[in-house]
């Protein structure tokens, strides 16, 4: 599903340059469970914002579904993301003047679908993830556990089959962080792709595959004894 | 979708609540100068432009003795004189200038009804329909006249107005007819209009090519072609009437349209405006809209960069940038939308106060569809404007930096909030200064010594002639009365202005114009004024009709050779017995001249036709009454009416007073608008930096440093305005004070204060926003980042 070859990075600054990933070569096949593990400035959430097209690489292939998407512009690659990829964030990323609702309503929003269509799937995810009941709440009358449940909802409520988790129990308790990771697990179960990002390797043990960064390049790649979906 | 935009827009106007508020207010303020600016220029520039015919006003320029006097005013014969003689000349139609007088109406006194005399063809000249009466009728009985409706309906209500009595100077007219209410556009304005004959009526009116009453004279040409020529021809009639060199006239032309944005011509009909005092208003309001708007794209743009992060997650989630942009657009047109219905309130309230301080006619419902258009176009130019530049920080970043917090909007060096604060209070300091100094004038003009005695001093003004002799008798009666120190009588009020004479002097041949009083015996004591030399007018040492006194300005002419110099007009002879110090019987606006004074008014044509008491009373204004009341009860048929000398004089000023109070609306509003912009850009400014704040509390800074810290930032740029400001106050404040010739200095200090006042605000604005910050736990603070 996602094919990444001699990917580099680099940030300018007027005086310095930073390679933030050198010679990136990666694959994972679709419904692989992924946690990418290193050091602080690494370069893992860069790699995650590659991946999901938040970042253009500097250099290298970078193949999606097939497709050279590396050198896509940004109205492509903001068609591309539209209800192909989900994102969960370690801090939430919810808008705090939308409701719980309208939050998860929001990646529906550019999708082009009937009202009832979106009202469906809301409610739908807000069962799974059981929510329901904070439908109308805004996202600081919620706990840290609750807001990271409307992230997940919301980067499900599409169906995307690509989800993209950027250290989704940094901020959550162990209960609660369990709790995510479990949501995650179930999630690629029914069959969605998940690269996340992480420190925690507990949270890696979930995945089916460990990558190791350090200094931008993959170190080492170690595969979970865990079934593959 | 667009119903998650217009939460998110309404979500984020209460969220930002105090922004919201702000930019409300400055951006309300804005757009009501803005429209007022639109209005008054588009009134201003289409005066008369709605006659079907190209019409002709006749200007002179008169020379006396070297000295030129340009006017729009013609003696009497002058139109019938040119219409007879000139072919091209078609129609032709005189009117006096529209002026207030004291006219009686069902037994009420009103004072502020414009008359006019103009001749009978008024209507088929302009074109107008009568509402009421027959055109062809009106203003041919001496005694007719007619009424606007608007007028007819404040005197009459709903009574017929057709053959009510108006008393004007004890001459009764009836009304023949009601015309329409001249358009705001029209600088032809009048409520009552009466016929040329009713002057030829009046005792001593002079109706001849050398003065006495003016008109205005307007023509129709036959050939637009022969315009040149007509005015050669007009020239030539004017030449045989006036072959001496010291007195000639020449004539010219001016269209209708052109009169109001014309002004310079002496004793102009209506409110002529001048080119510069309509580009300095335009451009006053174009200051106050530019700083709001500033105001509005600093702020809102700064606000903005809070909203970054779900704009990005917007992104993230499929939103194109027009997404974002249509968001946007929904949220500053919200804003906008508010802030104009909030300007037509505005506006509307302060309409009255600046049609009447600027001397215009603004009215909002006289253009309805122009202030939609305006507002229409206005609000998609900013809407779309404000959006594009709020979102241009967006556009370029990454979304995983604009994420993360790393983009912004907001100028980084903040050089466009220091431009915007230095622009805002340099034009506060301007404005607030030209301000003062006009209220220091207008102040200094009011208290100034005019060289006679005005307090206590009131008149009773009489609208009717009153015998002399019931004047005496009046006078000696009231004398007796407790509180009543003297009672004088004059021709004219003094300190207001006087009417002017022609006068030769000595040997010399030179005419002289010299102002000229008519005075009873006491006048002198009455008003205090002491006599330099001769003999003085006392009650028990009167001087002759053949002997005047002079001022100390009159010894200057050409032919002055002391007391005893003789003095000569209309083939009479006065003798000078005495010198009185040079008052200022003028509005010190204007320079007072020489000046005669005489006892023979009745003689000269002239009556008394004020009382003036002067009083000890402890309550003058009740004295004044009980006077007033006595005298109606004894001369019921002469209609008079009390003035007070000091609010006759504090009169002269009104115009001052006028351009004092719009200089400090116009301030006020700018105060507003800056500190409220200083208040928007202070906030910004410290949730930027509160982590720096918080860490330079950890390092030791006390609360009082970091305070110091902000208004060192702001204060030095506000110092910087008031710098750049002074020049510019220097410059307009000396330039309006040259055209007094009585005027003060410009009082720096007081400058200076005021630039204190402003500091002082701005502290205490600065301190306000930092001091909840300034307050909190630094280590929180950190740890919440």
């Amino acid at each position: 599903m996602i094919k990444l070859e001699n990917v580099n990075k680099y940030f300018e600054t007027e005086e310095v340059q930073t390679q933030a990933l050198n010679n990136i070569n990666l694959e994972v096949q679709e419904g692989e469970f992924i946690a990418i593990m290193g050091p602080s400035g690494c370069g893992k959430s860069t790699l995650l914002n590659v991946i999901g097209l938040l970042e253009s690489p500097s250099s290298g292939n970078y193949k999606l579904d097939g497709e050279e998407v590396a050198n896509f512009k940004e109205s492509q690659r903001t068609n591309l993301r539209k209800g192909n990829i989900g994102f969960v964030f370690q801090n939430f990323h919810l808008i705090n003047q939308l409701t719980v609702a309208e939050n998860i309503a929001l990646p529906l929003a550019y999708l082009n679908m009937s009202k009832s269509e979106r009202k469906k799937r809301i409610e739908e995810v807000l069962d799974r993830l059981k929510i329901s009941h904070r439908r109308g709440h805004y996202p600081q009358q919620l706990s840290g556990g609750q807001q990271q449940r409307v992230g997940i909802c919301r980067a499900v409520v599409s169906n995307p089959k690509l989800i993209l988790a950027d250290e989704p129990t940094g901020n959550l308790d162990s209960k609660n962080g369990k709790e995510v990771m479990e949501l995650l697990t179930e999630l690629n179960k029914q069959g969605a792709t998940i690269v996340m990002v992480t420190h925690s390797q507990r949270d890696a043990n979930y995945a089916h595959r460990v990558i190791s960064l350090l200094d931008g390049e993959i170190v080492t790649e170690v595969e979970n004894d865990i079934e593959l979906f | 979708m667009y119903k998650i935009y217009f939460n998110l827009a309404v979500r984020n106007l209460i969220k930002n609540y105090q922004n919201t508020l702000i930019n409300l207010l400055g951006l309300s303020l804005g757009l009501a100068s803005a429209l007022f600016i639109f209005l008054f220029f588009h009134l201003e520039t289409n005066f008369d432009n709605f006659y079907k015919d190209d019409i002709y006003r006749i200007t002179h320029k008169r020379f006396i003795y070297g000295d030129v006097d340009q006017t729009a005013q013609a003696f009497y014969p002058e139109g019938g004189t040119f219409l007879e003689k000139i072919e091209n000349i078609n129609e032709m139609f005189l009117i006096s200038n529209p002026n207030p007088s004291p006219i009686y109406i069902l037994n009420q006194r009103y004072a502020d009804i414009k008359m006019a005399v103009g001749s009978a063809n008024y209507f088929s000249f302009f074109g107008i329909k009568l509402l009421r009466g027959d055109a062809e009728k009106v203003l041919l009985a001496n005694n007719s006249a007619v009424i606007t409706a608007s007028m007819a309906e404040k005197v009459f209500g709903k009574a017929d107005p057709i053959g009510q009595e108006i008393e004007l100077y004890g001459t009764k007219l009836f009304i023949e007819g009601v015309i329409p209410d001249r358009p705001v556009n029209s600088h032809l304005q009048f409520d009552v209009l009466f016929p040329e004959k009713w002057v030829s009526e009046q005792n001593g009116a002079y109706l001849g090519w050398n003065g006495g009453w003016n008109f205005n004279v307007y023509i129709k040409l036959l050939h637009e072609d022969q315009k040149e020529a007509t005015i050669t021809a007009m020239n030539k009639i004017l030449d045989e009437v006036y072959p001496d060199d010291d007195f000639s006239v020449e004539a010219s032309l001016q269209t209708i349209e052109s009169i109001h944005l014309n002004k310079g011509l002496s004793y102009d009909t209506g409110n002529p405006r001048s080119n510069e005092s309509l580009w300095i208003i335009i451009a006053a309001g174009c200051i106050i809209l530019s700083l709001a708007l500033l105001n509005f794209v600093v702020l809102y743009t700064a606000q903005k960069d809070e909203e970054i992060h779900s704009l990005t997650l917007m992104k993230i989630y499929g939103a194109h940038h027009r997404d974002l942009w249509i968001s946007t657009c929904m949220e500053v047109f919200l804003m906008v939308g508010i802030a104009i219905l909030l300007s037509i309130f505005t506006l509307n309230l302060a309409l009255p106060f600046l049609n009447d301080q600027l001397v215009t006619r603004v009215f909002l419902g006289n253009y309805i569809p122009s202030i939609l258009g305006f507002y229409a176009i206005i609000g998609v130019i900013l809407t779309m404007v404000l959006s594009s530049l709020s979102l241009r920080g967006i556009k370029r970043s990454s979304l995983s930096k604009s994420l993360n917090g790393q983009t912004s909007i907001y100028a980084s060096k903040g050089w466009s909030e220091k431009a915007l604060l230095v622009f805002q209070f340099s034009t506060v300091f301007v404005l607030s200064c030209v301000g003062i100094t006009v209220y220091q004038q207008h102040y200094h003009l009011i208290h100034k010594d005019l060289g006679f005695q005005h307090q206590n001093v009131f008149t009773i003004d009489l609208s009717t002639v009153m015998p002399l002799e019931a004047q005496k008798s009046f006078k000696e009666k009231i004398l007796k009365k407790p509180g009543i120190e003297t009672v004088s009588m004059s021709s004219q009020m003094i300190g207001v202005g006087l009417t002017q004479n022609g006068y030769s002097i000595g040997e010399s041949e030179r005419s002289e114009i010299i102002n000229a009083l008519y005075v009873s015996n006491d006048f002198l004591e009455c008003f205090d004024i002491p006599l330099l030399e001769g003999e003085n007018l006392h009650t028990n040492k009167t001087i002759s009709d053949r002997q005047i006194l002079v001022n100390e300005a009159f010894k200057k002419l050409e032919g002055w050779n002391g007391l005893g110099t003789i003095v000569h007009r209309h083939d009479r002879d006065y003798e000078v017995v005495g010198v009185i110090p040079s008052i200022s019987f003028n509005s010190l606006a204007y320079q007072s001249g020489p000046l005669v004074i005489g006892t023979s008014a009745r003689v000269d044509g002239w009556n008394f036709d004020y009382i003036n008491i002067k009083t000890s009373s402890k309550n003058p204004y009740q004295l004044a009454n009980e006077i007033l009341d006595e005298f109606q009860k004894d001369y019921p048929d002469v209609r008079a009416f009390i003035t007070f000398y000091n609010d006759e004089i504090a009169y002269n000023y009104n115009y001052i007073k006028s351009q004092q109070q719009a200089s400090f609306f116009f301030g006020c509003i700018a105060i507003l608008i800056a500190i409220s912009g200083l208040w928007g850009i202070t906030r910004f400014s410290v949730l930027k930096r509160t982590k720096e704040m918080s860490i330079r509390r950890v390092n030791g800074a006390s609360r009082l440093d970091i305070l110091k810290l902000f208004n060192r930032d702001y204060l030095q740029w506000i110092s910087l305005s008031f710098l750049l400001a002074m020049p510019i106050a220097n410059y307009f404040g000396n330039d309006w004070l040259s055209s007094f010739p009585d005027r003060i200095g410009i009082e720096y200090f007081s400058w200076i204060m005021m630039g204190v006042i402003v500091a002082i605000i701005s502290i205490i604005t600065i301190t306000m926003i930092c001091w909840k910050i300034v307050n909190m736990n630094p280590s929180e603070i950190l740890r919440d980042l």
